[in-house]
C-alpha cells in the first residue's frame, strides 16, 4: 500500500527494486538515504521483507524424474521404390530384361558332346565357321600341336651341325621317337622340381633349427637375468624360512 | 566396466556444458545432452508450472509439455534469447492455456483438507508432526493469498521471487514494459501483504 505521507518520485517502483536489489547503484544510495529518514518506507519495506520470508518458506511438493528422452531407435533406411512392386511383377521384369539382353547380345547356348558352349555378339558367318571349327578341337590339342612344333624345330636345330657332316638325307622323326623324347623330357621337369623342392624343405629345416637355437639361447640369458636379480632376495627368504621353521616346530 | 565409466564420464561432461552447448549438440542428435537440460531445468519448471496453476499432477503435465514442445521445436531455437527464458515462455504459454480451460471448464478441485497424519508419515522420520503441520497450514496460507493474484502479477512475483529473473527478463518474457513489471509486483505483493496478514492473525 502506498504511503500518502511519502513523496519520494516513482516510489512503489524503486521499492521494489530495492527490495530485490535489481538496482542501480546511484538509485540504491539516493534511496537508502531516502529510507533512513521515511519511517513508511521503512516500514512498508520490513512488511515486504517478511511477506518475502514467507513466500520464501513455499515448496513445490517434490517430485521424482518421471520421463525421459530415449534417443530414437535408428530408422531403418527408406526403401526403394522397387521393394513396393509385387514379387510376380519383379520377376515378370527381371525375365523381360533378360530376354532383351540375350536378343541384344545375340546369346547361343549349345549343349553337345563337347559340353556347355555359351557364345555371345554378333559375328560374320564366316568367322563363326571358323570358330566352330577351332572349338571343334579341345584347347590341349592346340598346346600339344604347338609343343611339338617347337620341340621339331629345337631338334632340327640340334641336328643341323651332323646334317652339315654327312649329307645323308634327314630322316623324318618318327611318332615312337617323338614321344619318347617328349616323356624324357616331361621325367626330367619333374625330377628338377622334385630337387626344387627338397632343397626347399631342406632350407626350411635349417632356418627352423637356426631360429630355435636362437630362441633357446634368449632364454637362458633371460633366465640368467633373472636368477642375478632375484637370486640374493630368493636366499634370503630362503634363509628367513630355514630359521623360522624350526622355531615354529618347536 | 570400461563402457559404464566411459558413459560416467560423459554425462559428467555434460554438466559442465552450458545450456548453448547442450542446445547445440541436441540439436545435432545427441539425446543424452537433451536430457542434461531435462535434468537441469525440470525441477525450476515443474515449480513454476505447480506455483502459477496450484496442482501437481497438472504441473507436472505441463513440465512434461514444455519438454516435449522445446524438444520438437529445438531446431527453430536461434538463441537470442536464453534457453531457459525460452523454456519458461513455453511454460507459461501452457500455463495459460491450463488457466483458460480452467475458466470454460472449471473442474472440481481436490478437497483442501489432505490427510496430515498421513502426510506425516510418508515424511522423513526427521520431521515431527508439528513441523509438518506448520508447513501444512504456511503451504495453505501462501496458495491462499496467491490464489487471490491476477495471473500477471502472481507470475511477476514467481518469476522475480523464485526464479530469480531480473525485471528486464521478466518483461521480456511476458511481453510488456519494465515499468509495468515493478507495478505488478509492488502490487502482488502489497495484496500478499493484506492477505498474509489475515491468515497471520
Amino acid at each position: 500500500m502506498t504511503q500518502l505521507e511519502c513523496t519520494y518520485s516513482d516510489r512503489d517502483a524503486v521499492l521494489v527494486a530495492y527490495l530485490y536489489e535489481d538496482i542501480d547503484a546511484a538509485e540504491r544510495i539516493a534511496f537508502e538515504t531516502h529510507v533512513m529518514s521515511c519511517l513508511p518506507c521503512r516500514s512498508e519495506l520490513a512488511d515486504l521483507r517478511h511477506v518475502r520470508t514467507t513466500l520464501g518458506r513455499w515448496a513445490p511438493p517434490d517430485t521424482t524424474r518421471a520421463f525421459s528422452f530415449e534417443p530414437r531407435a535408428a530408422s531403418p533406411a527408406p526403401r526403394a521404390w522397387w521393394y513396393t512392386v509385387p514379387v510376380w511383377a519383379q520377376v515378370a521384369a527381371a525375365m523381360l530384361v533378360l530376354g532383351v539382353s540375350a536378343s541384344i547380345a545375340n546369346l547361343d547356348v549349345q549343349y553337345d558332346k563337347n559340353g556347355l558352349n555359351v557364345r555371345t555378339g554378333w559375328s560374320k558367318p564366316a568367322a563363326v565357321t571358323e570358330q566352330a571349327a577351332q572349338t571343334d578341337a579341345a584347347p590341349w590339342r592346340a598346346e600339344l600341336a604347338a609343343l611339338q612344333s617347337q620341340l621339331q624345330s629345337e631338334i632340327r636345330t640340334q641336328a643341323k651341325p651332323v646334317a652339315a657332316l654327312s649329307p645323308a638325307p634327314q630322316v623324318a622323326m618318327s611318332d615312337t621317337e617323338f614321344s619318347r623324347r617328349v616323356r624324357v623330357m616331361l621325367d626330367e621337369n619333374q625330377k628338377k622340381q622334385d630337387q626344387d623342392l627338397a632343397l626347399h624343405l631342406v632350407q626350411l629345416q635349417r632356418d627352423f633349427e637356426a631360429q630355435r637355437q636362437a630362441d633357446l639361447r634368449r632364454t637362458n640369458q633371460l633366465f640368467r637375468q633373472v636368477t642375478s636379480t632375484y637370486g640374493d632376495e630368493i636366499a634370503k627368504h630362503e634363509r628367513q624360512i630355514n630359521y623360522l621353521l624350526p622355531n615354529s616346530q618347536r | 566396466m570400461r563402457r559404464r565409466s566411459l558413459t560416467l564420464i560423459n554425462t559428467a561432461l555434460r554438466m559442465t556444458w552450458s545450456d548453448e552447448e547442450l542446445v547445440t549438440r541436441s540439436i545435432g542428435g545427441d539425446a543424452d545432452s537433451f536430457n542434461q537440460l531435462v535434468l537441469r531445468w525440470e525441477r525450476p519448471i515443474y515449480a513454476l508450472a505447480y506455483r502459477v496453476i496450484g496442482r501437481e499432477e497438472d504441473a507436472r503435465d505441463v513440465c512434461q509439455e514444455t519438454f516435449l514442445r522445446a524438444f520438437r521445436a529445438l531446431n527453430g531455437f536461434r538463441g537470442q534469447a536464453k534457453f531457459s527464458s525460452w523454456l519458461y515462455r513455453i511454460a507459461l504459454n501452457l500455463c495459460r492455456d491450463w488457466i483458460r480451460r480452467q475458466r470454460r471448464t472449471p473442474v472440481v478441485q481436490l478437497p483442501e483438507d489432505v490427510d496430515v497424519m498421513e502426510l506425516a508419515a510418508a515424511r522423513e522420520p526427521v520431521e515431527s508432526i508439528e513441523d509438518v503441520l506448520e508447513r501444512h497450514d504456511l503451504t495453505r496460507a501462501v496458495e491462499k493469498a496467491m490464489a487471490k493474484l491476477p495471473e500477471e502479477q502472481r507470475t511477476a512475483i514467481i518469476l522475480k521471487e523464485y526464479h530469480g529473473l531480473t525485471f528486464q527478463e521478466i518483461a521480456d518474457l511476458v511481453g510488456c514494459p519494465l515499468s509495468t513489471v515493478k507495478t505488478r509486483l509492488y502490487q502482488g505483493l502489497a495484496v500478499l501483504r493484506r492477505e498474509l496478514g489475515k491468515s497471520d492473525q
